[in-house]
């Protein structure tokens, strides 16, 4: 049995919760087929944060959804799951275990029940000390007053921590959050982040975490992989992959993000649009937007290259038979 | 003009608003029996069906429905701007100085507008109508009276926005004059939903009117008009003299739908929003 | 206590309005042939000779006691013929609404759950279509062409010259089933049915394309999805939870629907001849008969007041966003 201090030295691994191997899903709409994970694969650990990275139509709601089995039933969902080592299905099996924290705590919280109904259909139990419990381990005072309150007498930071505290009363071992922290403030954004990372150590919660903002990904992540196109591009620990990025995406992320020592300079964007999955992707699917794309670029696909241990980038420049 | 081509919806619905606007411009050149369209009867030639002479047929007075159709264009065009006309610039100066006012000006003038959201707007055309007694201009007082309220309650719901917009503060800041504030920086953008409000009520006030007309509000004979000719031609349609009516009806319908389809053109030409969406 | 105010308002527009007449009230009430004399006599015993002010303070005492003043043409008292009519025009308007909603609300359930829709452009044009026809004219259609034609259905009234029963409650279809005999509910069934079918028509559509709306919103709602994350079970999602997120939408239909039956009740009694408040208010248009003209308009305009602000505090009690101030 290993213990907290043994996780964070890295002296000791602790076991895997959640293994995904090849994730493809592929949507039907009439204008064709389109392709939002194109073969995605990674572990989570026990009380592991994994951050996953990248801009808006990278795949990465889609990919917690397709986990989840939440993906309508016109898009497939092809690849394997496992949990704690056991095969498991992608038709939902996963629900049992896990919980999703919404970016809009305004559109999660279902606005004609007060929070303790809603406690009470997520958990089953009717006592309020218990409901009143969710609440305060997600950090709301004067949780009794709070079971009888709607959601819309809450501000943002509140509708978070009471989706959180929703989260919590399915008593989940794995922690999906999509954006949780996108639609708050600055100052609120931290309080939920730090909550998020007290859960963590408390509950030994094993906890996804999208956004795509790397700066939050670097308040709480672990691990983070970056999401291009559907597909991996670059994954490591979050030291590795924030101190020295090794695909060009990456850079680019990390460039536009805004620092304090930078301030005065114009702050970098990335040119160009994502490919929208729509046609076949020929050679690397960063290459119209890289400045450092050459012919082997639009050519071939970049495999993956392991540059340390558990540092891993889809790159022809890090291709080590070049 | 590409947006009016974007759709044939669109393309009908502009088509059928240029035709029906022409014709009501146009109509004593464009029919061989422009007396009949005035009406003077002609008891020779009563409750004719449609032949080559008379394509849609004769009326009880034995008039051409096709003459009294285009002439009856003419008095649904003059309702139709009429009432939008009125109906518009009432509400927009009653929103407008509620919305910026504010206080007791928005209470009172709100409180007055409630009063008549009360009724049905129908109803309302119909109790003012039938007070001022039956006539064009009546008709087209009667509908503005119940249909300003809905025109200041928009107006106001912009307004009252745009108020705390940055360039408008900021010309507050910089000393400029209320009025000129209100009429030069606030209406003018507070009146693009409006547009396409009026533009969908040009039909539907020529649906009212028609209303009007069949409950015995409408112009005075011998004025042609379309809810006149369904309610007059109504006792012969159940005796197989259905064209008077008939047809009536479908040039209500035609207008109504046409202007009302438009209505979504012009929101797309005036919406920067839908326009980028576009292109 | 708006509600109230928005009703004072209601009688001081009618008021106002009924103190428009251009014609002289008196002469009006004693006749074409009247001798001055007689005009003046009516004049002081209907107190026209009063300032404006007590006039309209009379007229709010003599509402408030259910004193709608008398016909002009008839001579009646208006609230007697109010009592009698009133039930006539709610009976419509509870089937249309009643209709649009038992036939909408599934249907648009059933196509908010098809995958496979009609093209946007075919269901505005359906929409467009059902706001432009005028309800007389359809009504006249059908009437061609089921009474007409086909002789189907009856062409107008609420029942056949031969039918006859007690008139209990004033709503026919209740008061028919009441007196127990099958051919009594066969009938004024059979008379509802193209009355209700011309009020329907657009507010079915409108519940069906709302109704769908709203589901699909409600169904994609990112808390139904954190419902079924949350491994609560299909059945309560759907009964419990989805249900009363779309009680909302579906009770504004409601408040819509309603108050486009009232208001377009009148033309489509005047086509059928129905003897409910529009016929009433029509016949009276036509003898130029005023206090009945304001009296029906008001009663109607009390009604659409009266079912909007229940349909507020319906709202209001299952929607905790809204409070009623």
């Amino acid at each position: 049995m290993s213990n907290a201090n043994d996780i964070e030295s890295g002296r000791l691994d602790p076991a895997v919760a959640m293994s995904v191997q090849d994730l493809h899903v592929t949507f039907y709409p009439p204008s064709g087929p389109v392709r939002a994970v194109r073969g995605v694969s990674f572990e989570l650990r026990e009380g592991e944060v994994l951050g996953v990275a990248g801009e808006s139509g990278c795949g990465k709601s889609v990919l917690v959804r397709a986990l989840l089995g939440l993906l309508p039933a016109t898009a497939t969902v092809e690849g394997s799951l496992e949990l704690d080592g056991e095969p498991t299905t992608l038709d939902g099996a996963l629900q049992s275990e896990a919980a999703l924290v919404y970016q809009n705590p305004g559109a999660s919280l279902n606005p004609v029940f007060t929070i303790g109904q809603q406690l009470q259909f997520v958990s089953g139990s009717t006592d309020p000390t218990e409901l009143s419990g969710f609440l305060l381990q997600a950090g709301l005072k004067d949780p009794e007053q709070l079971l009888g309150a709607y959601p819309h007498q809450f501000s943002g930071g509140m509708g978070q921590r009471a989706a959180v505290a929703l989260a919590l009363a399915q008593r989940p071992r794995l922690l999906f959050a999509d954006e949780p922290t996108t639609a708050l403030d600055v100052t609120t954004q931290n309080q939920v982040l730090e909550l998020i990372a007290e859960l963590r150590q408390r509950h030994r919660l094993s906890v996804v975490l999208i956004s795509h903002d790397l700066a939050v990904i670097k308040r709480v992540c672990d691990r983070v992989m970056v999401l291009y196109a559907g597909l991996v591009a670059e994954t490591g620990t979050t030291s590795q992959v924030l101190t020295s990025p090794s695909h060009p995406y990456t850079q680019a992320l990390l460039e536009s993000v805004p620092r304090p020592q930078a301030v005065g300079k114009s702050l970098a964007s990335i040119p160009g649009m994502v490919p929208d999955g729509r046609h076949e992707i020929l050679g690397c699917a960063f290459a119209p937007r890289c400045s450092h794309a050459h012919d082997a670029c639009v050519t071939e696909e970049p495999a993956m290259n392991q540059l340390a241990v558990g540092h891993s980038v889809r790159c022809v420049l890090s291709d080590p038979t070049r | 003009m590409w947006y009016f081509m974007r759709s044939r919806l669109g393309v009908a619905a502009a088509a059928v608003s240029i035709l029906f606007i022409v014709a009501a411009l146009l109509a004593p050149w464009l029919t061989p029996y422009a007396d009949a369209g005035r009406g003077v009867p002609d008891l020779s030639i009563r409750l004719q069906s449609p032949s080559w002479s008379h394509w849609l047929g004769t009326d009880d007075l034995g008039r051409d429905v096709l003459a009294r159709l285009l002439f009856g264009a003419r008095t649904a065009l003059v309702v139709a701007f009429g009432v939008v006309v009125l109906s518009v610039v009432v509400g927009v100066i009653v929103g407008a100085v509620a919305g910026y006012f504010g206080r007791w000006a928005d209470e009172i003038l709100m409180r007055v507008t409630d009063m008549f959201l009360a009724f049905p707007p129908l109803l309302l055309a119909v109790l003012v109508a039938a007070a001022l007694g039956a006539s064009l201009r009546n008709t087209v007082i009667a509908i503005a009276v119940s249909w300003w309220p809905w025109y200041a309650r928009q107006v106001r719901a912009q307004v009252l926005s745009l108020r705390e917009r940055p360039y408008v503060r900021a010309v507050q800041a910089i000393g400029v004059p209320r009025r000129r504030i209100i009429a030069l920086h606030i209406v003018p953008n507070a009146l693009s939903p409006v547009w396409v409000q009026a533009t969908a009520d040009l039909g539907a006030a020529v649906l009212t009117a028609a209303g009007l007309s069949f409950v015995g509000l409408g112009p005075r004979p011998p004025t042609a008009d379309w809810g006149t000719m369904i309610s007059e031609g109504r006792q012969y349609v159940l005796s197989g003299q259905w064209w008077i009516a008939g047809f009536a009806g479908v040039a209500i319908v035609l207008v109504a739908m046409a202007f009302n389809l438009a209505g979504d053109v012009v929101r797309d030409v005036t919406d920067p929003k839908t326009r980028q969406h576009l292109s | 206590m708006s509600s109230l105010l928005v009703i004072l308002g209601v009688v001081t527009i009618t008021f106002v309005v009924s103190r428009l007449v251009p014609s002289d009230p008196a002469s009006l009430y004693a006749g074409a042939r009247a001798r001055p004399a007689q005009v003046e006599q009516v004049r002081q015993d209907l107190n026209l000779d009063a300032p404006l002010m007590s006039q309209y303070v009379s007229y709010i005492g003599d509402l408030l006691r259910g004193d709608f003043g008398i016909s002009f043409a008839t001579k009646r008292p208006i609230a007697q013929d109010l009592r009698r009519f009133l039930p006539a025009t709610l009976e419509l308007a509870f089937a249309a609404t009643a209709l649009s909603m038992l036939v909408g609300i599934p249907a648009g359930v059933a196509a908010a759950a098809r995958r496979h829709r009609p093209s946007d452009t075919s269901l505005r044009l359906f929409a467009v279509l059902g706001v432009s026809v005028p309800v007389f004219w359809s009504a006249l259609l059908l009437q061609l062409f089921f009474s007409s034609k086909l002789d189907w259905l009856p062409l107008a009234g609420r029942t056949d010259a031969t039918t006859s029963f007690n008139e209990v409650t004033g709503f026919f279809l209740v008061d028919a089933v009441l007196s127990g005999s099958w051919s009594n509910v066969a009938d004024v069934a059979a008379h509802l049915v193209l009355p209700v079918a011309v009020m329907a028509a657009y507010p079915l559509g409108l519940t069906i394309r709302l109704i769908r709306g709203a589901m699909l919103e409600v169904l994609g709602a990112d808390y139904i999805e954190a419902a079924t994350v949350a491994q609560v079970p299909r059945s309560t999602v759907l009964s419990r939870l989805a249900l009363k997120n779309s009680l909302l939408p579906a009770l504004t239909i409601l408040g819509l629907t309603f108050a486009y039956s009232v208001s377009s009740a009148f033309l489509v009694e005047a086509v059928f001849a129905w003897p409910g408040l529009g016929k009433y208010l029509t016949d009276a248009i036509v003898r130029v008969d005023f206090p009945v003209i304001t009296a029906a308009a008001m009663v109607i305009a009390v009604v659409y007041v009266a079912v909007n602000l229940i349909l507020d505090l319906v709202q209001s009690w299952l929607d905790p966003r809204v409070q009623l101030s």
